[in-house]
């Protein structure tokens, strides 16, 4: 972080002064993106729970994803209330649907530790969570933001007092209903060839000849031959959607970080399957051409005895 | 991959609303100095940034520059001889984490859900698809204390919706979410780094835990801090007092240094005093407030 030094005479009257300042940023690369499938999953899925409290009541829920774990019988799970209580807990049949649950009041309030503990013949989990009672509030979940009141930034006089309807005006941006034109170049193939007028599909306008280049336009796209063999394509796109519009289920996977594209994999590895087949030595003569070509089919695939 | 020369520093282009300033003044170096410590909130009301003009190209009066700011310092803070030190900072938004969860096609990314209800209205806006995609996220432990020299950053977050199936007893919190291309008022950040080393599989970096609250800080400039020493004099002004014009009136002994101008600077009263028991005879220069103007450089001069 630089510290800038800066010394000011003071007025003999109160005056307010306009110190210019330089503000940088750095800027990175956040890596590409990569599709998902949209789904969010609890972190711990072999033992889990959620809670839900009002007072000093408190409802616990076991969360055990038995659609991943579908082989969790005989499973027992314990739960310590942190006060030298305990009760046991059944495991979820559905899940999703009917997470099984039990209740448990506290006599005094304070930070309380809830433990869930699984015993499986395969393995026994614990999992802690820390709450404190009374609860002040429960969860729930909201359906409504309000309204957002922002100010319009840069402008002058400055613009207050705005607002708009958060949810609604932010279902129209996601709708995808915000389109907008964008300019873009390519680097592509001359067409100079092409000028010859054949009708209306092959005709060229707008010839430019300029000491760079030569530039001329085919349906609607500006083409512009430089004399080192490249052709820059410029164009306009219509109804384009731009990144923040883009609602696909997609994440930044952070091993790609760094990476401006995704990974490729190139192979030139040769896997030769075994011989199987009792006419496969047969089958592969009719791959030949030549007789010379035996002895290299296949890197060797033939035994040649040469006499 | 091409190896090449190129800078990574751009003018920062942020909106000062999205710009914490704090002010700091003390009257002096000493340790005892007793100190001024605030935020100057709105940030907009001291940060404007410096826009395009018919010179310099781009839309005039519309289209920020870039990199340069004007800082104002308002004459009621900024009034008192001292040294006032103003850091600027990405704004911070401090909210709470609601639940943590792992992408199920990308069980190694895990990410947090935060609820938007729970941000403070005027920054609402800013949770957009992607809209936070570089903020980084701070943590705060039961006590309140910020946990040192720790942070993530936040790679992606779109809007997410509990699972449907799990709503029809209002009474269970799901645990469970989905990407919804419709606004919710949950959303889920990924975060990095959040998956573990291949070679230590077990070992997964912490993101933190329902519950816990948390700082989000944009990323849309590097922290900068500007020191303002309010002085009684300068180069300039000292250079009145050793180059300036300067005449005195003997009859009544008044001195005036003048400055480039040849406006009164200062005056003062030359006289001689006598100790009245020691018969000690001092030579006085005495800083005059009324000033005389009658000894305008001007005219005495012509």
């Amino acid at each position: 972080m630089k510290r800038i030094k800066h010394q000011i005479l003071r007025p003999s009257t109160g005056l307010t002064f306009n110190l210019p300042i330089f503000l940088e940023s750095s800027a990175d690369e956040m890596g590409v993106m990569v599709p998902f499938d949209g789904d969010i999953e609890q972190v711990e899925q072999f033992c889990n729970f959620t809670y839900k409290g009002n007072g000093n009541d408190i409802t616990v829920y076991n969360t055990t994803n038995t659609n991943k774990l579908k082989d969790l019988v005989n499973a027992i799970f314990r739960i310590s209330w942190g006060d030298g209580t305990s009760n046991t807990l059944a495991m979820p049949t559905v899940y999703d649907t009917n997470l099984p649950y039990v209740s448990h009041t506290y006599s005094s309030s304070g930070v309380k530790t809830i433990e869930v503990t699984v015993d499986s013949p395969w393995r026994v989990n614990k999992v802690k969570k820390q709450v404190t009672v009374p609860f002040t509030g429960s969860y729930g979940i909201p359906t409504d933001l309000g309204t957002l009141s922002f100010t319009v930034p840069y402008s002058e006089p400055l613009i207050t007092g705005r607002t708009q309807n958060y949810l609604q005006n932010y279902t129209t941006l996601t709708g995808q209903t915000e389109n907008t034109n964008i300019s873009f170049i390519a680097i592509g193939k001359s067409r100079i060839d092409e000028v010859r007028k054949y009708g209306s599909v092959n005709a060229y306008s707008g010839l430019t000849i300029t000491s760079n280049y030569t530039g001329y336009s085919i349906n609607s796209l500006y083409y512009m031959d430089y004399e080192d063999g490249y052709t820059h394509i410029t164009g306009t796109t219509a109804s384009y959607q731009n990144e923040e519009v883009y609602q696909g289920m997609v994440t930044r996977n952070e091993h790609l970080l760094g990476f401006i594209d995704e990974p490729q994999i190139f192979s030139d590895i040769f896997v030769e399957r075994g011989k199987q087949g009792i006419m496969e030595r047969n089958l592969r003569l009719g791959e030949m051409d030549s007789v010379g070509e035996i002895s290299v089919y296949g890197s060797g695939y033939f035994n040649v005895k040469k006499q | 991959m091409a190896i090449g020369s190129y800078g990574i520093v751009r003018p920062a282009d942020v909106s000062p609303d999205d710009v914490d300033i704090f002010y700091h003044y003390v009257s002096g170096r000493t340790a005892t100095s007793t100190v001024t410590f605030k935020k100057l909130s709105p940030a907009s009301d001291y940060l404007t940034p410096v826009l395009h003009n018919g010179e310099t190209g781009g839309t005039a009066d519309v289209e920020v520059l870039g990199g340069l700011y004007n800082l104002k310092l308002a004459a009621a803070d900024f009034s008192e001889l001292g040294i006032y030190t103003l850091h600027m900072r990405p704004k911070q938004i401090r909210t709470v984490i609601t639940d943590c969860g792992i992408l199920a096609s990308l069980p190694s990314v895990r990410g947090l859900v935060i609820d938007l209800s729970a941000i403070p209205s005027n920054d609402r806006g800013k949770f957009s698809p992607q809209g936070v995609v570089g903020y980084r996220v701070e943590y705060l432990d039961s006590n309140g204390k910020k946990i040192p020299n720790f942070y993530r950053i936040i790679t992606s977050n779109f809007y997410c919706e509990p699972v449907i199936s799990n709503t029809t007893n209002t009474s269970q919190k799901s645990i469970r979410y989905r990407y919804t291309d419709a606004a919710t008022n949950f959303m889920f950040l990924t975060i990095t780094p959040s998956a573990a080393p291949s070679t230590r599989p077990t070992t997964v970096p912490f993101i933190g835990q329902p519950n816990q609250n948390i700082i989000l800080t944009n990323t849309y400039f590097n922290p900068t801090t500007v020191e303002v020493e309010m002085v009684e004099h300068d180069a300039s002004t000292l250079a009145h007092a050793l180059y300036g014009n300067q005449s005195k009136s003997v009859s009544d002994g008044v001195y005036t240094i003048y400055d480039n101008n040849n406006s009164i600077y200062r005056q003062y009263n030359l006289y001689e005093v006598k100790d009245q028991f020691n018969e000690t005879l001092y030579e006085v220069r005495e800083r005059k407030t009324d000033i005389d103007e009658n000894l305008n450089f001007n005219v005495i001069t012509e």
